[in-house]
């Protein structure tokens, strides 16, 4: 494999220049070396320069996927790491860049880490976190809560 | 905090990979939210990315509730879990006590002849179903839940004459995300099976119509379940199906036949056919190397496999159903030697398999064994203690509630005429 050095560019502006091998693991760059659009250096609109780098972080340490036991386990351990270094709000930013770039591991990575951390939220929790409004009428929110009765623990049932 | 607004596939990216008990709180969010979680795509995504895990049930212990019924109190345990499920049924003892006390020695007897007939059978699609004669449970292990289904109006669900045997099959179609469940006939092997003083079988030559039953049990919305009335159909089924012997796998039902053909009965469409090619292992061999081998099927992770296991050589070979047209591979050949004395009633059945794991059970009229193959290291290992009174299955988890199962009420309430 040529050793090509690729420009990557925040939509802030800040510039980190990668071996073609990593940058190829951003798929959305894999796709424009493949149409012969690129030259060396690829502007990525949508992601900040401290996101940009943590994805770049990720691709440089899965570049070679071994496929041994010892390798394999290593890896996860660091992805467990890596996430950990992370608050939710960034993991959020992390995996719109992982979807937007089109990074796979970084996207199973990402969501099974934020599935795991917000899994016992409650709804009012989710709306928070997700920024989505309640649309429901008190009556409608009242019947949707009897339905789903049997998911609600009695620990996580709102006190009134 | 401030909110981050995603795009919905990056919802359902995240979404899918949470549970489904807190999938259904989640379901409070918003009405968007809501219907998200409900759409078909996202119930398939997340069947697909939830851990299979292993079921054990287990009959604890039994009662005389009165003179002529058993009440067998069992357990489903999950290892990463614990006890999931408690629930007692009844069992009629057949017998007549005597007027004058408990005839004891009877129900001991009765005792042993119950612990098989109850069949726990999975959907691989987070409900089991529990056949028993006292009829069809459905079970949703992980929120713990037990409900009984209608009976169907032929017959009782299992055979005591042939402890064993199932007369009901359960599965999921993907295509139309339903349960189905069939009640067989309860004649459906007997009458179809000759055997001759060589030991050979004949061929039942008459193309018989088979009637069975069916009841559907759709998902409606918020994962709930409604359940309709049975229905009779009636099928053409030329094949002389060994009851004991069926698996579920992918929406089809598969049994060995008496003159070793593989037969498959599709949930979606209700029809018998014919598996072609079958495993090269499985035919009749009356002289050969094969005579003392006997075939098992399983349906593990997904796939059909069957089971060679030879007695005299104690070699275990598990074949592998490639796809419904392509053909068989041969995964492993376990040489079982020095895990029990050679016994002709030895029967070995294959409960879960993986890249290089086998879990197996080995039986035989007076010994248990549950057995774990390492490939990696071609090494054979006791799983536990003696194996009792198990019985195996897997589940997924889900989003689906049979908390309020809704039920068709075949009699319509007499208030309904009135009104006419």
């Amino acid at each position: 494999m040529s050793s090509n050095k690729i420009v990557l560019t925040s939509s802030d502006g800040e510039s980190f220049e990668v071996e073609e091998v990593v940058a190829r693991k951003l798929q959305i760059v894999g796709h424009m070396i493949e149409d012969d659009c690129v030259i060396n250096e690829i502007p990525l609109q949508n992601v900040t320069g401290d996101i940009l780098s943590m994805v770049i972080e990720y691709c440089k340490t899965h570049v070679d996927e071994e496929e041994s036991e010892e390798a394999q386990t290593k890896l996860k351990t660091w992805d467990k790491e890596f996430m950990k270094k992370f608050d939710l709000k960034t993991h959020l930013k992390i995996i719109l860049a992982a979807n937007y770039l089109n990074v796979k591991g970084l996207l199973d990575l990402v969501s099974q880490t934020i599935a795991d951390n917000i899994k016992d939220y409650t709804p009012e929790k989710i709306r928070e976190v997700f920024g989505v409004e309640n649309d429901y009428t008190e009556e409608e929110e009242a019947e949707v809560r009897k339905e789903n009765a049997w998911a609600f623990d009695e620990a996580d049932t709102p006190k009134p | 905090m401030n909110s981050v607004s995603l795009p919905s596939d990056v919802v359902m990216e995240i979404m899918s990979r949470v549970p489904g008990k807190s999938l259904a709180r989640f379901r409070l969010v918003s009405k968007q939210f809501r219907s998200l979680l409900s759409d078909p795509c996202f119930l398939r995504l997340h069947h697909s990315r939830s851990r299979d895990s292993l079921f054990t049930l287990k009959a604890l212990s039994n009662e005389l509730s009165n003179l002529y019924k058993l009440r067998y109190k069992f357990s489903v345990t999950n290892k990463a879990n614990g006890l999931i499920h408690k629930f007692t049924e009844d069992f009629s003892t057949h017998r007549r006590p005597k007027a004058n006390g408990l005839p004891i020695r009877e129900f001991t007897e009765d005792y042993r002849t119950h612990k098989s007939s109850i069949r726990m059978l999975s959907s691989y699609h987070q409900l089991l179903c529990f056949v028993c004669e006292g009829g069809i449970h459905l079970c949703d292990p992980l929120n713990k839940e037990l409900k009984n289904l209608p009976n169907p109006t032929f017959s009782r669900c299992c055979n005591f004459n042939k402890p064993g045997d199932c007369l009901v099959s359960f599965g999921f179609v993907d295509a139309t995300m339903q349960y189905k469940v069939i009640k067989w006939p309860h004649d459906l092997d007997e009458n179809r099976t000759r055997r001759l003083p060589s030991g050979l079988i004949t061929v039942w030559k008459k193309v018989n119509e088979l009637k069975f039953e069916v009841l559907n049990i759709d998902i409606v919305e918020d994962g709930r379940l409604k359940v309709s009335p049975w229905r009779l159909r009636h099928r053409l089924c030329p094949y002389l199906l060994q009851l004991s012997s069926q698996v579920h796998v992918n929406g089809y039902i598969y049994w060995t036949t008496s003159d070793f053909q593989i037969v498959s009965f599709s949930l979606q469409d209700e029809t018998f056919s014919a598996i072609s090619p079958k495993p090269p292992c499985f035919f009749l061999d009356t002289q050969g190397s094969k005579k003392s081998s006997s075939f098992t099927l399983s349906g593990s992770r997904g796939n059909l496999w069957m089971v060679d296991y030879d007695v005299s050589s104690q070699i275990m070979e598990i074949w592998k159903m490639e796809d419904r047209r392509g053909g068989w591979a041969n995964i492993h050949k376990i040489n079982l030697k020095g895990t029990h004395p050679k016994k002709i009633d030895c029967k070995v059945k294959m409960l879960d398999i993986r890249s290089d794991e086998v879990l197996f059970k080995l039986s035989s009229t007076s010994k248990r064994l549950l057995i774990c193959y390492d490939a990696k290291t071609n090494t054979l290992e006791k799983c536990g203690r003696e194996f009792g009174d198990y019985e195996l299955c897997h589940s997924t988890d889900g989003l689906l509630s049979i908390d309020n199962l809704a039920m068709f009420h075949a009699c319509r309430p007499l208030s309904c005429f009135l009104s006419w």
